[in-house]
């Protein structure tokens, strides 16, 4: 851990509002990518992004330093969440889902096929419908450059599970650009 | 010689660039001469593109003030507890030395106190002394509720004209 992020949460902890706001700024995006995510409800995500820094800033005087900072928000964010889809008996992950992945949409606005064929909005949209654990592991590693041990250490699960998960996940995503495709030509 | 076609996981380790540079070139080699595989490729990279892209995640923009205030909101009211915490031992204080003062007589326990050696000794006596006079001397105190209200009244003041206009105005 560098002493640049050591002096700012010494200074946060020490009460300066400043080195609290830089932290925010720093590492909000980190926390929109997990929440974003992991939240289908628009209208909640900017509440449970709030409740992630609220409750950083809470633990924070309990923070080791024995991790990266990112790695201990990221872990806040992912476990916020949890509790929020937790709370609204929304489904966290289950194996028969995986199997008979069912890509209906959690996002709010509907997407219809005509109006949008661009592969990049669609695939998006179909991220959106992967299990929750799949989706926090690929925006970890894909949006915010992770590695298997780090996000091992967010999600508490062990490095390998990640990496096959994360290989699970593009190949569910593969096969149904391959599927869509096949649509299209037939 | 017909090589295998490219496995699922090495496409996607080939794409996420962790394999040797020796891999990286047989497999290069081999989308070379393979069209099946390079369709895979190429519905693979636009599954990475989709996974990369950094769009739609965007807070509003006073979302960091509203962080402020929610953490500046909770320090006041940790304050607040603590005060409250304050008075409530103070008032205790005031009334246990109240009681004593009041109903204990002094100068007959000093002289009992004396005579003896034990601390628990001590103890028994100035309780049952509190006991004897407490029938004697028990009556309404109109001065102590007043003194007690105007101390809240001096916290409630400092807490609404002196806190929380200084935690408003920090962040
Ligand atoms: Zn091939």
């Amino acid at each position: 851990m560098d002493t640049e992020e050591k002096q700012l949460i010494k200074q946060i902890l020490d009460g300066d509002t400043r080195a609290f706001k830089i932290f925010i700024e720093t590492y909000r995006r980190l926390v929109a990518h997990i929440v974003f995510r992991m939240v289908a409800n628009s209208a909640d995500r900017e509440d449970v992004c709030q409740d992630v820094f609220v409750k950083a800033y809470q633990n924070l005087h309990g923070f080791q330093f024995q991790s990266k900072i990112s790695t201990w928000l990221a872990r806040i964010a992912c476990n916020t969440c949890l509790n929020y889809l937790e709370k609204r008996r929304l489904p966290l992950f289950d194996d028969r889902a995986l199997e008979e992945m069912n890509f209906v949409s959690h996002n709010d606005d509907p997407y219809t096929e005509a109006a949008d064929s661009d592969i990049n909005r669609l695939l998006r949209h179909y991220i959106d419908a992967l299990p929750v654990l799949f989706r926090a592991i690929v925006t970890l590693y894909h949006l915010d450059g992770m590695k298997y041990e780090e996000i091992s250490q967010i999600l508490e699960i062990p490095a390998g599970t990640v990496k096959s998960y994360l290989f699970r996940a593009r190949r569910m995503l593969r096969e149904k650009l391959v599927e869509l495709e096949q649509e299209v030509l037939c | 010689m017909l090589t295998p076609h490219l496995s699922d996981d090495q496409i996607q380790a080939f794409l996420d660039d962790t394999l040797p540079s020796s891999d990286k070139l047989s497999i290069k080699a081999h989308l070379q001469s393979c069209a099946e595989c390079e369709r895979a490729v190429a519905s693979y990279q636009d599954v990475f593109e989709a996974l990369d892209c950094d769009e739609n995640f965007d807070l509003s923009k006073n979302f960091t003030r509203k962080v402020l205030r929610q953490t500046h909101k909770q320090a006041v009211g940790a304050l607040q507890f603590g005060l409250l915490h304050i008075f409530f031992i103070l008032a205790a204080v005031i009334a246990v030395s109240h009681v004593l003062l009041t109903y204990v007589n002094i100068e007959n326990f000093a002289g009992t106190a004396q005579a003896t050696s034990g601390a628990f000794e001590t103890l028994v006596i100035l309780v049952r002394s509190a006991f004897e006079n407490l029938g004697d001397k028990i009556q309404f105190d109109g001065i102590y509720f007043i003194l007690a209200f105007i101390g809240l009244l001096g916290l409630f003041v400092l807490d609404r004209l002196v806190l929380k206009p200084h935690f408003k105005t920090s962040p």
